[in-house]
């Protein structure tokens, strides 16, 4: 029973409740960095482990913070876990962290960490507050993965670098510009509502 | 730097949310009516620019003076929340009707990436006080124009027949596409 | 109200002390690195291996505007000079070096330190395609930017980037705007 209830913690962030195409959150990073797969993949685990650290501590701490001032003091938590991040993907990945660029400390205000802090993290224990972030993690990292994927392949003829297409195909350029990033965007959401209806009805959202 | 091309720059060319997708969630979740979006856009505006100021002092007489580049996130995301904060109380009591308007608006902004934006990128840009002061204007000015020009484009869209699985934030960002698509046109125009 | 200043002082406590530690623990790496992408732009504009042994020194002129790079071989023969420009592009700052032979004749080469212009498009300007077209080109005359033509070395052409020409255009605007303060500065030295 108990390993049945953290598989579904888990899996809820990956498609019931993914945080990009169900709850449409954390759309700055998704629009911006996923100009190609490795961006995308890096942008994800530095959010997934602000997510984890700010959902331990605002549960562990969730009996001591006096109410009015809980917002403050999760957004200090999380500034500070995020700085962390961003120090050490300047110290150990030098090109992810010039790529990323200004998008890594946005992940402070990524409506994401603050919604799972206030909505799961302060309401469970710490254990379950981890497995819960940990799954909303990957559900965003396998979203930017696949956006970064689908742009990289056709705006780049590349994937994780690689040339796939050769040289016969011509890169459409569009792709990696903003209007490819929301066009990306917009037609994964629809396709993923349209799954979403067909499977079950009555949870299509709009 | 001109102070024109540094404004014009902000507003269009280098508009917030089209260019560095920044201040997306508001754009989609508050850009149903016209009036809504500009009263949010006025909003973001007015804090965005005093957050540019007061960033800006931190940022050159505390950050800086003090050798303490490692607070930087921190301290920004203080100075909002607190900014946020004291801006709402302060509406609140000097204009009720303008707290009216803007009142509901005002706590969605501490989470508004695009105004942690102004303060980041002017740190890296190393922009001058008077600058900084025009940069974060100028891009509330772009914020606004953006939510209010999507509005407009949303409520026309309320009467035609969206395909079902489109509904919602997909046709949102699928017109934020084609927006996109005409704000580059403007690129070139401000080159430095 | 007291538990509310406590938890508030605890935090900002925690935040101050663990970044502090992070920052002591990373800072020299970050560094390093830093350094360490500069040694390679350097490298690269005086065509030597970047890290190899062969006793080439990249030495800062102090208080030079723009900041200058003395290239010497181990011998103390000067290979040229590297000028450290910014120019604002499409995507934000563009840090490149730009090379000069020792008689502040030609530019030597050019490469880029760090830059954030999107990828496939600005972001081409680090491919050898590009900056090799600037090699050989004069110094001291206006480098002239065409489009969708082959460049013509003889009129100190450069071609720009198809679908960048904002990024090209930049670099291009900012090499002509500061290379004769650095000619001025080599020739003086």
């Amino acid at each position: 029973m108990k390993q049945r209830s953290i598989t579904t913690e888990f899996a809820k962030g990956i498609v019931r409740d993914n945080p990009v195409f169900v709850q449409v959150l954390g759309m700055c990073p998704t629009l911006a960095v996923t100009t190609s797969v490795i961006n995308g993949v890096g942008m994800g685990l530095a959010t997934t482990f602000v997510l984890v650290f700010s959902a331990l501590f605002a549960s562990v701490l969730k009996g001591i913070v006096p109410n009015q001032v809980r917002i403050p003091v999760y957004a200090v938590v999380i500034a500070t876990f995020v700085t962390i991040a961003d120090l050490v993907l300047k110290a150990y990945f030098p090109p992810l962290s010039a790529s990323l660029g200004p998008y890594v400390p946005l992940i402070v205000v990524n409506c994401i960490i603050m919604g799972r802090v206030e909505a799961f993290a302060t309401r469970n224990r710490p254990g379950v507050s981890i497995i819960d972030a940990l799954g909303m993690g990957a559900g965003f990292t396998l979203s930017l993965m696949v956006l970064g994927a689908i742009r990289e392949i056709l705006g780049s003829g590349s994937l994780f670098g690689i040339g796939l297409l050769g040289a016969g195909f011509t890169p459409l350029v569009v792709m990696i510009l903003p209007p490819g990033a929301f066009l990306t965007l917009g037609i994964l959401m629809a396709i993923f509502n349209a799954l979403k209806a067909k499977s079950d009805p009555v949870l299509i959202r709009t | 730097m001109n102070y024109l091309l540094v404004l014009i720059s902000a507003i269009i060319v280098n508009n917030f949310v089209l260019t560095y997708f920044v201040g997306i969630c508001p754009f989609i979740g508050v850009s149903k009516k016209i009036d809504s979006a500009l009263s949010m856009g006025i909003a973001v505006t007015f804090v965005m620019t005093i957050t540019a100021i007061v960033t800006w002092i931190i940022n050159h007489y505390i950050l800086i003076a003090f050798g303490l580049p490692f607070l930087e996130y921190v301290s920004y995301i203080v100075v909002i929340a607190s900014l946020v904060q004291f801006v709402e109380m302060f509406i609140r009591k000097t204009s009720p009707a303008l707290y009216k308007t803007l009142g509901i608006f005002l706590p969605l902004i501490t989470t508004n990436c695009a105004i942690l934006f102004v303060a980041l990128i002017q740190a890296v840009r190393e922009l001058g006080f008077i600058e900084s002061l025009v940069q974060g204007f100028g891009a509330g000015v772009g914020f606004t124009l953006a939510i209010v020009i999507m509005a407009g484009i949303r409520e026309q869209l309320e009467l035609s027949d969206i395909p079902k699985p489109f509904q919602g934030a997909a046709i949102t960002l699928i017109t934020a596409a084609i927006l996109a698509l005409a704000f580059m046109g403007f690129s070139g125009l401000t080159s430095s | 109200m007291k538990q509310m200043v406590i938890v508030l002082t605890g935090v900002m406590v925690f935040s101050g002390l663990a970044l502090a530690a992070a920052y002591a623990g990373l800072s020299e790496r970050i560094e390093e690195n830093r350094i360490a992408a500069l040694n390679a732009s350097l490298a690269a504009i005086f065509d030597v291996d970047p890290g190899a042994e062969n006793g080439t020194t990249f030495d800062k002129i102090d208080g030079s505007d723009p900041l200058m790079y003395r290239g010497q071989d181990v011998d103390g023969t000067i290979l040229g000079y590297a000028v450290r420009l910014q120019a604002q592009g499409y995507g934000g700052a563009i840090s490149m070096l730009v090379g000069i032979d020792a008689d502040a004749q030609r530019i030597i080469g050019i490469s880029f330190v760090e830059q954030v212009e999107t990828p496939g498009l600005g972001g081409r300007i680090t491919e050898e395609v590009f900056r090799s077209q600037f090699r050989g080109l004069d110094a001291d005359r206006a480098i002239e930017l065409v489009r969708n033509v082959p460049p013509d070395p003889d009129r100190n052409e450069v071609q720009a980037i198809t679908g960048a020409t904002i990024t090209s255009i930049a670099i291009v605007g900012r090499i002509n705007e500061r290379l004769d303060a650095a000619l001025r500065l080599i020739e003086g030295q």
